[in-house]
């Protein structure tokens, strides 16, 4: 990636404004990004942090999207936290982050990599 | 068995038995209509989200239809990101589209009959 790239993708450091406006206008980074996001999101000059991964996926207006928890081995006592049960009409209104309280900070550094990048022009 | 039960049964079932997230990954339409006793339309797309600890998922608004503003659909998005920072334990739809809606509520309406609950008699 290089500034001059940066530059013309981004003068916001918004990465949430940018990564939709890469997603919309570039077919390419669409599909790119839901193969292998840490690469694509790279290409627009965001390091994701090490320790966590990154799903990316580009809401289908022909598709309900059902959210579960995460596995736990079989038998196994339940969580102490309580599931909340949450749905999300109009969801194609909003982007959204999904994020485990293990990977929180992982999310702050992310979009911390994206707001540099956009002030160092 | 309520219906709460029954959502928190099923969600139980999907964090602690393989066998079922397995299947329920290969065959979404097929394994979540089969457990809300509904009987799907033929043009009934499902796509699974799996929380894990390790990985954080964005999703990303669809592409504008032609003849929209993008720049202002871009503004709008920009202003209306929503996050869950504590998703290790949520279990929900997401509806993109409002097209959509009725097939959820129907499908909570026929688990509601499954599990002996009509709501018409409320």
């Amino acid at each position: 990636m290089t500034e001059a790239r940066w530059e013309e993708t981004s003068v916001s450091g918004d990465f949430e404004r940018e990564l939709t406006k890469r997603v919309w206008t570039d077919d390419t980074f669409a599909t790119q990004v839901e193969r292998s996001p840490v690469e694509a999101l790279r290409s627009m000059g965001v390091e994701v942090p090490a320790g966590v991964k990154v799903k990316v996926v580009v809401q289908r207006r022909d598709t309900i999207y059902f959210t579960i928890p995460p596995a736990r081995a079989p038998h196994s006592e339940p969580a102490t936290a309580p599931l909340n049960q949450m749905d999300l009409w109009s969801s194609k209104g909003l982007l959204i982050w999904l994020v485990p309280v293990a990977a929180k900070f992982k999310l702050l550094a992310l979009r911390n990599a994206a707001r540099k990048e956009g002030d160092r022009q | 068995m309520n219906n709460a039960d029954f959502v928190e049964q099923y969600y139980e079932r999907i964090a602690t038995d393989p066998d079922y997230r397995a299947k329920l990954l290969a065959d979404p339409v097929g394994s979540v209509c089969e457990q809300f006793g509904y009987a799907p339309g033929l043009d009934l797309k499902i796509e699974i989200i799996e929380q894990a600890d390790d990985t954080i998922v964005i999703m990303i608004p669809p592409k504008p239809e032609p003849g929209e503003d993008m720049e202002r659909e871009l503004t709008r998005v920009s202003e209306q990101v929503f996050d869950l920072l504590f998703s290790s334990g949520i279990g929900g739809f997401f509806i993109p589209d409002d097209a959509q809606k009725w097939v959820l509520r129907e499908m909570r309406l026929a688990s509601q009959k499954k599990t002996g609950l009509d709501i018409s008699d409320m």
